[in-house]
């Protein structure tokens, strides 16, 4: 299977730009996610791969074959890309059965219809629905279409496999089962495989890499684990997952750690950083909901913000807290039930992220 | 997926010069839609700056705008027409709204089935509808006769401006109806059901809560009927000549056909005035409809639509309603079949002594008479397949396509919409004649076809277009992502899924051409008549009988496809 390169992809509704210059490869086989908010450009993106859009700028080619490039006046009609596409809506054919959605594209590229019969059922029943092909869509549940037309796009042996927020309309116990068995099957078929959404959790469970996008612009790719560990601009920390900024300003550093006067109480705190910054840089400090620690009244500990509790809300497995840290408001999230107005709100030194940019 | 070496080649299109299959489809479509759409109003744009006819050598000035200027009798048809349109829309807003109101949210007696006898009229020609009341109401009618009977004297005089906007109400009731209607059927009723419990009585809550509702509605379909009852042809050909009240479309029709010697100059001029003043309005109607959604007050569910109460009043929208019905579409399609079925219908005779069948055998046993119905029925069945793919086609184009004419394509087929059949009719005879190659066709079905066609392409454009926006795109997109290219999508997906409305647009298209004759009367000639140019003859004869027998047939015919249509599909009409 070929790698899929988009090169300085750009379009424009009405003068602004809904995708603004972006390049990216998919590797063959890899499991690729475009994550963002409504509105980013993720499923512009994607509909430019697929040649739903017609792009104002860009160049797009899945190994030898180019789909589009604006140079040339290339544009390779959505028909004639090879791909598989599984939509918000699942957009099965309501006239059709089952059998015969997933046959149409076998016709198409004149597939004899023994070996045509053998590949519907074989793909059936790869997705566990062996047993409904003579049905139509409207007699089937919204998870079993979901799957239908997943087989419809994998029937046809495509180069790409393009899914645009495929589980969104399943309810949220069978988006998770449908997760796990979507990414059982991608691996199976080792399909390159790009995924559009706006849920962080599908993102970080089911991709080998995501691009965050916000405004049109890729602000980070990474794997998972980079993306939430190791965010590279304050966007993206507050995108995936919750993140608390503070402004600061630095103080000192010494063999990756710096020490940070955080502007709102004065208080020093020190922070393991990867890059170098110099004495003065005034700097963003992003700490994670999850990541505070509570101290016990009394005790001072080092690194800590002192802060007033304002609000505290049971929400099952945890507490959220709302707390006032010297005129801004911070969010922390903790299983334990702290009580009291004054309290020292610790901060591991490998607990926070420090951004160059201001928030 | 089991086996993953399977591998299947993607799907190759073969392209002509470079350009795929929909490309050439669809210039296909569009290049010959905007010639017969732009000819006639650009052949009378031109001949209105001429000095003389086209075909022969001409000076070009304005010297014809002088002319129709300052000719008296123009002022007058403008003020003739103005007034009429004017009343007829006031007319038929009023009734159709309180009969929308009446039959649809209170509870008066027999509502549901006066509710589509009010419809009803929609499939009937203005011409016939004409003829009717001049049967009943004219001055030698059965009801006029017998009220002077009794009163003495002649009782009204429908030969007049107020007769003519109550006939041709009748024919715009049923869209200010359907409207309406439909507006409070989708209205929310918790909105209502609010002022309800504010403490409004249902009266107040009709009058401060629903009537505001249909505002868009009644905009939207007063501004129909306004241009619809400027273009009509047919109520001030009969009720007018005799009278010698001009209006547009008599005014064009005598300038044209009835003069020996017709300037075509000033005809040229007014056909463009009309125009003009047509394409104003019917822009304001895209205005009005544009900005009417945020008046719009619909939930995705339907809720069941409560009627109200209102005690006693209730007999008064009874007798409102029924008397309507009765004396607006009923009574005078009741004098048009008794017309049609006797020798003479007179209130002095008992219409059963007098039962003949000699009307309809003189429909049925001359050549010419019988023809003209074969070819309505031809010039319909064609005309109606044709008019009915071509719109669907262009639905696509505009809404469902990258093409780069997308817009071009959807104002081309909606702007027929302002354009009368008198013009379209004078619009083709002209460019017939001017482009001697064509002068063939001069006279023949496939002209006149063309021409209802034209005028019928917005009917059908509009029965599609809603069904076609109301699919999702992802399911063409989902056909496309499969190796379908676009004209595949139309004919394995959408077509299917669109089935509906393409055979509500056939029936609409079908009916309308039965009905159509105005762009007929310069276009046909002996062999090439239609139903409503066969019964202006005859009725300019004299030979009333005849006509009526002629109507009666033509409403069977509409009655007979409507039914079939029914049986299949449920037909919404659309205005």
């Amino acid at each position: 299977m070929p790698e899929l390169r988009v090169t300085n992809l750009t379009k424009r509704f009405a003068g602004r730009a809904a995708v603004d210059d972006i390049s990216f490869t998919v590797a063959d086989g890899e499991f690729f996610t475009l994550l963002g908010p409504s509105g980013c450009g993720k499923s512009t993106t994607l509909g430019a791969i697929a040649g739903l859009e017609a792009p104002d700028g860009g160049r797009i080619e899945a190994g030898e074959v180019v789909y589009l490039d604006t140079d040339t006046h290339t544009f390779l009609n959505p028909e004639e890309r090879n791909l598989g596409m599984v939509f918000q809506s699942y957009a099965l054919w309501p006239h059709m059965t089952v059998a015969g959605n997933l046959e149409l594209p076998l016709r198409l590229r004149k597939v004899a219809s023994g070996e045509r019969d053998r590949r519907v059922n074989e793909v059936l029943d790869q997705v566990g629905l062996g047993d409904c092909r003579d049905r139509y869509p409207h007699q089937m549940s919204g998870g079993q279409q979901q799957r239908v037309a997943l087989a419809r796009a994998l029937v046809y042996s495509p180069t790409l496999l393009l899914l645009d927020e495929p589980l969104s309309n399943l309810d949220a116990k069978l988006r998770e089962q449908a997760r796990v068995w979507l990414k059982e099957i991608q691996r199976e078929v080792g399909i390159t495989t790009i995924y559009v959404t706006h849920d962080q959790g599908e993102a970080l469970t089911l991709s080998d890499r995501i691009a965050v996008l916000r405004d049109g612009k890729i602000l980070q790719v990474g794997t998972p684990q980079e993306i939430y560990e190791l965010p590279t601009m304050p966007a993206v920390a507050d995108f995936i997952g919750r993140c608390n900024f503070l402004a600061g300003t630095i103080l000192t550093t010494r063999d990756g750690r710096v020490t940070v006067r955080v502007e709102a109480t004065g208080t020093e705190l020190s922070i393991s950083v990867k890059d170098t910054y110099q004495p003065g840089e005034p700097v963003t400090l992003g700490i994670r909901t999850e990541r505070f620690t509570f101290a016990t009244s009394g005790t001072v500990p080092d690194n800590a913000l002192p802060v007033r509790l304002t609000k505290r809300l049971y929400s099952g497995a945890w507490y959220e807290y709302e707390l006032d840290c010297g005129g801004q408001a911070l969010f922390a999230r903790h299983t334990a039930c702290v009580d009291g107005d004054e309290l020292m709100l610790g901060i591991p030194e490998d607990g926070a992220y420090v951004f160059r940019e201001n928030v | 997926m089991a086996d993953p070496a399977v591998r299947y080649p993607g799907v190759r299109y073969p392209r002509l010069l470079g350009r795929a299959r929909e490309t050439w489809i669809q210039y296909g479509v569009l290049l010959p839609l905007l010639l017969v759409v732009a000819a006639p109003v650009l052949v009378a744009l031109v001949q209105s700056f001429a000095s003389r006819p086209l075909y022969e050598a001409a000076v070009f000035d304005a010297s014809s705008y002088v002319r129709l200027f300052t000719d008296e009798s123009f002022g007058t048809v403008i003020g003739n027409s103005v007034l009429l349109a004017a009343l007829t829309t006031l007319i038929s807003i009023v009734l159709g709204v309180a009969l929308a109101v009446l039959l649809i949210r209170v509870r008066v007696p027999g509502g549901a089935l006066m509710g589509s006898l009010v419809l009803w009229p929609i499939y009937i020609s203005p011409l016939v509808l004409a003829f009717g009341w001049i049967i009943v109401y004219g001055p030698a009618g059965y009801v006029t006769r017998i009220v002077a009977s009794v009163v003495g004297g002649q009782p009204w005089n429908l030969y007049s401006i107020p007769g003519m906007a109550l006939t041709s109400s009748v024919a715009f009731i049923p869209i200010v109806y359907l409207y309406c209607s439909n507006a409070l059927r989708i209205a929310d009723a918790s909105l209502e059901n609010a002022a309800r419990t504010c403490g409004a009585r249902p009266l107040r809550v009709i009058w401060t809560v629903i009537l505001p509702l249909l505002r868009p509605a009644i905009m939207y379909s007063g501004l129909l009927a306004l241009t619809g009852s400027l273009e009509e042809l047919s109520i001030p050909l009969l009720y007018g000549k005799p009278v010698r009240i001009e209006l547009f479309g008599s005014f064009l029709y005598d300038y044209g056909l009835d003069r020996a010697n017709p300037d075509y100059g000033v005809l040229g001029a007014s056909a463009m005035l009309f125009l003009l003043f047509l394409a104003v309005l019917v822009s304001a109607q895209g205005f009005v409809l544009r900005n009417s959604r945020r008046f719009i007050a619909v939930r995705g569910k339907a809720s069941r639509v409560q009627r109200f109460d209102i005690g006693g009043l209730r007999w008064a929208g009874f007798a409102l309603a029924v008397g309507y019905l009765i004396l607006g579409p009923l009574l005078p399609l009741a004098g048009l079949v008794a017309r049609a079925f006797t020798q003479v219908l007179s209130p002095l005779l008992n219409p059963f002594d007098v039962l003949s069948l000699g009307n309809f055998q003189i429909i049925l046993g001359y050549h010419q008479y019988a023809g003209s119905i074969g070819n309505s029925l031809i010039v319909a069945l064609v005309g109606g397949v044709a008019t009915t793919l071509v719109a669907a086609l262009a639905v696509l184009m505009a809404r469902r396509s990258r093409f780069r004419f997308a817009r071009v394509t959807e104002v081309a087929s909606l702007a027929p919409q302002a354009m009368p059949g008198v013009i379209l009719g004078l619009g083709f005879f002209w460019t017939i004649l001017f482009i001697p190659p064509l002068r063939p066709l001069q006279g023949s079905l496939i002209t006149i076809i063309v021409a209802f066609g034209v005028a019928a392409l917005p009917v059908a454009f509009s029965a599609i277009a809603p069904m076609v926006m109301q699919i999702s795109e992802e399911l063409d997109q989902a056909a496309r992502s499969v190796g379908v290219d676009w004209w595949g999508t139309f004919t394995r997906v959408l077509a299917r899924l669109i089935a509906p409305a393409l055979l509500a647009s056939f029936v609409l298209v079908f009916v309308t051409m039965i009905k159509a004759f105005s762009a007929a009367v310069f276009l046909g000639n002996a062999d090439s008549d239609v139903i409503g140019t066969t019964a202006l003859t005859l009725w300019g004869n004299g030979n009333t009988g005849a006509v009526a027998a002629l109507s009666c047939l033509q409403i069977a015919i509409t009655a007979v496809v409507v039914f079939l249509a029914g049986k299949s599909v449920k037909v919404t009409a659309y205005a």
